[in-house]
């Protein structure tokens, strides 16, 4: 111990500030970090970059974000839950927001979201158009995804229908 | 013993290979700039119908674009020359490709998310697509390509 100790007070001082008074003890902390990081962000909060205007202005483009995967281990996903799509993977996905959950007859009537026929409040809501959608009822794996901004010509906004295995997770913040 | 399996590999690639590599044939040279030159053009032109069976089939539903079927490799030529013409550039990616072989590996199936961002533009179109491909006198090539709609709606 006392050897160790004088053999880190011996050593130049700017590798004491790159590498610590023990450089093994410094090195096994950085492959701790990194092994934590890469699973962390690998397996539990996907981090993502918001693209686009579909989702405004909730989520901006440009914003940074994370996706938590576990989510929905405990528990099933709920109305008003924004979670993230893939299309053929994970490096493309779509950013939406749950409006209607398995067994609702969901439509949308003059820009007013309806549930099993009922009008909804929707206070993330801040531009929207009159649009319509179609009464549909949802199957009992299914969920009914829109994104935010319905001030948009509505055949350009992607919205529709998502299984519950086809859920990546919920944004985090 | 690492290096001589990846020569091998590159050597001889599989077919799975050499499908990815129609894919990325396809997704560059339909990607584009204004300051392209003839040759160059000329060259990805031939390079993509390479990648096309004669009797290639098209069925595109995207939203806002409505549906459109594209039937014949000289069709779809001209609808690329035609986008070429009245685009000032786009580039083009295929990303989470996954292929799966027939068991006979005589076709085969690719599932993949196509990325386009046309030139000037800040955001980019994304389309999930299913691609599938025959094996030709000439290598892989492409004989039907569908739109998937990924929200089902």
């Amino acid at each position: 111990m006392e050897e160790n100790n004088q053999a880190a007070a011996s050593s130049p001082w700017w590798m004491r500030v790159l590498v610590g008074r023990r450089p093994r003890r410094t090195l096994v902390r950085i492959l701790v970090l990194s092994v934590t990081c890469f699973v962390v962000f690998k397996f539990v909060f996907r981090p993502i970059s918001v693209k686009g205007i579909s989702m405004e202005p909730t989520y901006r483009d440009g914003r940074i974000n994370f996706v938590n995967r576990l989510a929905y281990r405990f528990h099933e996903p709920r109305r008003g839950d924004v979670i993230c799509i893939p299309l053929a993977g994970e490096s493309v996905m779509y950013l939406k927001r749950i409006v209607g959950l398995p067994g609702e007859i969901v439509s949308i009537k003059a820009g007013v979201l309806v549930i099993d026929g009922r009008p909804q409040a929707e206070p993330y809501v801040k531009y929207s158009q009159p649009w319509e959608i179609a009464e549909r009822l949802l199957g009992t794996n299914e969920y009914f995804v829109v994104g935010d901004n319905r001030g948009m010509d509505q055949n350009d906004h992607v919205k529709g229908l998502v299984t519950r295995d086809h859920i990546v997770g919920k944004v985090l913040f | 013993m690492l290096l001589g399996y990846w020569t091998y590999q590159k050597l001889f690639p599989g077919d799975e290979q050499k499908i990815r590599k129609v894919l990325q044939n396809v997704s560059e040279s339909l990607a584009f700039n204004a300051s392209e030159g003839n040759i160059k053009k000329l060259a990805k032109v031939n390079t993509l119908t390479g990648c096309f069976t004669l009797d290639v089939t098209l069925d595109v539903n995207v939203p806002g674009g409505g549906s459109k079927s594209i039937e014949g490799r000289d069709e779809l030529m001209q609808l690329v020359l035609a986008a070429r013409s009245s685009l000032a550039g786009a580039q083009v990616e295929f990303l989470d490709v996954s292929v799966q072989l027939d068991p006979a590996q005589q076709s085969a199936s690719a599932h993949l998310t196509a990325k386009a961002t046309i030139s000037g533009e800040k955001d980019f179109s994304v389309q999930e697509l299913k691609i599938l491909l025959k094996q030709t006198n000439h290598g892989w090539a492409i004989s039907r390509v569908e739109t998937i709609r990924t929200l089902g709606l």
